[in-house]
């Protein structure tokens, strides 16, 4: 990475790397995946799903994994829009 | 402030320039709260708020240029002098408040009760002092001075042709609020205030079509 990435942007990483293996993907996969710290894994994560963007499955076994939703899917269709509009008033 | 436009030839223009600069800055509010409804991004819906604020500033300041040659014979009454009264602090607050939040998005305040402060200390300046419009243009000129250096620092720090756009429509907003200053004493500069206006609003539209082109 050369500049530091902001948090639509690794926001937008997560997503897709959830959406790419929707329900079948691990925490410590999306964490070495976005390139992400152990500590900035669970602020994002949390945050995805405060706004309903994944949803978190746990099975019988405790294991969880992640889908995303129809909010997370309309945000990503939408993020090149909403990435030059972040970018040109400077919002973050 | 149409207020101070007592130049006749250029009544119907600034009636215009409100309409325009009012539609503008309502539909970047409206986008801001869309793109807010997918991000849930606060950054985004005080965005929008501010921006409505602004717009309905114009839209308020329109409404009261229309009212005011509309019932001129009725100044005498109480109920021409409320609504006068209305017509001239309500945009200025309006404004004020817009830019304001405008400022607290931009510089990443997180405590609201800065927003408040500086708010309310505006808001009592306007109100106590005997020259309301100096009081409002200073105000504003200094906001946008604040607001304008920001965008212009980003823009060397990111250099986008986005980040570009805005930084100079926020310059064009703080020439006109000086140009507005000094129109206290020679209209002619409120003219030119507001052409600078103009072609900061028309920079901001450029903006949300490069925003929306894929």
């Amino acid at each position: 990475m050369n500049t530091k990435r902001d948090k639509i942007a690794i926001m937008q990483s997560m997503l897709q790397i959830v959406a790419n293996k929707s329900g079948r993907i691990k925490p410590t996969e999306i964490m070495y995946k976005a390139n992400l710290s152990h500590e900035m894994l669970k602020v994002y994560m949390n945050e995805l799903l405060s706004k309903e963007f994944i949803i978190e499955q746990v099975d019988k076994k405790g294991k969880r994994t992640y889908t995303v939703t129809i909010k997370g899917y309309t945000f990503l269709k939408d993020y090149e829009v909403i990435k030059k509009f972040f970018d040109s008033y400077h919002l973050n | 402030m149409s207020q101070l436009a007592l130049i006749p030839w250029f009544f119907t223009y600034d009636l215009a320039l409100d309409v325009l600069f009012a539609v503008i800055s309502l539909s970047l509010s409206l986008f801001a709260f869309k793109i807010f409804k997918v991000t849930a991004q606060k950054q985004a819906r005080f965005f929008g708020i501010s921006f409505l604020f602004i717009g309905l500033s114009y839209f308020v300041q329109f409404f009261f240029s229309i009212f005011k040659i509309s019932f001129s014979d009725l100044s005498s009454c109480k109920e021409a002098w409320f609504f006068s009264s209305c017509g001239f602090y309500l945009p200025m607050m309006l404004m004020i408040a817009g830019f304001m939040i405008l400022m607290y998005t931009t510089f990443e305040i997180k405590n609201r009760s800065v927003l408040c402060i500086l708010l309310l200390i505006s808001l009592v300046g306007l109100f106590l002092s005997s020259n309301p419009l100096l009081v409002y243009y200073l105000v504003l000129t200094l906001i946008l001075a604040f607001i304008a250096g920001s965008f212009v620092k980003k823009y060397f720090e990111k250099k986008q042709v986005l980040s570009l756009v805005t930084a100079i429509a926020f310059l064009f907003l703080l020439f006109g609020s000086i140009h507005f200053l000094f129109s206290l004493n020679h209209q002619v500069y409120y003219v030119l205030g507001r052409f600078f206006e103009l072609i900061a609003y028309l920079l901001i539209l450029v903006n949300v079509y490069l925003v929306l082109k894929r």
